[in-house]
């Protein structure tokens, strides 16, 4: 005969065969999570020293000062985007001699935790934005004048500037969707 | 991680005796999170070494069982909510009643059938279900929860109901 009391279910389910390691191995996982985060750092760097080389590249290439400016803005608002980055992946040690969080504690912190990360986004990327207005006005200039001798530029270029409207539309309302779910959850937990 | 000698030996000897005496606990408690067998072996993983890590610090403040279970439940409810899981389909127990039970085959284990009914909870709401299937009391429920003893009584008493609905009822699904 079946039993079917859940709490028998539950406890009398096969077991994973996970051999559960030693001591020592999570000692050397410690160090690789250090090491790891090392990596991501030395990455991340590169990536921004690379954005920087290439944007210095198109500044000494270029002779528009407005595009000089904004090229200018882009290095600018990439090193501090480097410095928030670095800041966001290294943060201050927290006390850890008390008891580790309950479960409530926990979820509330994490589910801050997002909410901090995706208010944060904004700001960290807002650095950027100068820059970036001013390259893309220029830009925008450059093809308005292409496009008075050559009307397909504009034919040609319309799909993307869709995707780009949907994009720039959708993602505030989807983001602000999540927000205000996490924002839900957030008092009801504190109720 | 800074842990003095004399504490290595200590931390190194209630990981093992921890692993020891909840490492099937930690693994049912691991099914709660994630199906797939893969991530679940990961979870687990990390489960072990947040425990380890942790008892650089133990100091019976609370009890081993207590210590353990929160330190195994923060670490899988921080993977679910850092892979966004938080804002999908995730319900709470109320809501957990008003959907319609699955249509699962036989082949279909019941303990399968259990661990994807939990997956569909909110973190402190699978919580608190695990500690019961666990056998757990209030008391101690909430003392891992971090949730009132009446609050808890009110979710097991939800959690009882949907359960003998599913699994009482529903008798010829089960293996």
């Amino acid at each position: 005969m079946q039993n079917n009391d859940p709490q028998t279910i539950w406890q009398q389910q096969k077991q994973q065969e996970i051999n559960v390691s030693l001591a020592p191995f999570f000692k050397l996982k410690a160090e690789q999570q250090r090491t790891r985060n090392r990596w991501i750092v030395a990455a991340n760097d590169f990536v921004y020293l690379a954005t920087i080389s290439f944007l210095g590249f198109l500044f000494v290439k270029t002779t528009n000062l407005t595009e000089r400016v904004g090229l200018a803005l882009l290095a600018g608002g990439s090193l501090f985007v480097i410095y928030q980055m670095h800041k966001q992946l290294w943060p201050p040690p927290v006390a850890s001699e008390a008891p580790p969080d309950t479960g409530l504690e926990a979820y509330r912190r994490e589910l801050m935790r997002w909410q901090t990360n995706q208010r944060n986004l904004w700001r960290t990327l807002a650095p950027l934005l100068p820059g970036a207005i001013v390259v893309a006005a220029s830009g925008i200039r450059a093809v308005i004048r292409a496009a008075s001798t050559n009307p397909a530029i504009l034919i040609n270029g319309a799909p993307f500037c869709v995707l780009l409207a949907v994009w720039l539309v959708a993602l505030p309302v989807v983001r602000k969707r999540r927000l205000k779910k996490v924002q839900q959850e957030l008092e009801a937990l504190g109720s | 991680m800074s842990v003095t000698a004399s504490n290595v030996a200590s931390q190194d000897d209630l990981y093992q005796d921890a692993a020891a005496q909840f490492g099937p606990a930690l693994d049912r408690l691991a099914r709660a999170y994630e199906f797939d067998p893969e991530k679940r072996r990961d979870l687990l993983q990390e489960i072990h070494f947040a425990l380890w890590r942790s008892f650089a610090t133990y100091d019976n403040r609370c009890s081993l069982r207590t210590w353990i279970y929160r330190v195994a439940h923060n670490t899988a409810t921080t993977q679910v909510v850092r892979q966004r899981r938080i804002y999908s389909t995730l319900v709470s127990l109320d809501e957990l009643d008003q959907i319609a039970s699955e249509n699962h085959s036989d082949s279909v284990l019941a303990s399968e059938r259990l661990a994807l009914l939990i997956q569909k909870l909110k973190p402190l709401d699978r919580q608190v279900i695990v500690s019961y299937l666990e056998g757990l009391d209030a008391a101690a429920t909430g003392e891992i929860t971090g949730l009132s003893p009446s609050n808890v009584a009110m979710k097991i008493h939800r959690i009882k109901n949907v359960l003998s609905r599913r699994f009482h009822s529903g008798a010829t699904h089960a293996e």
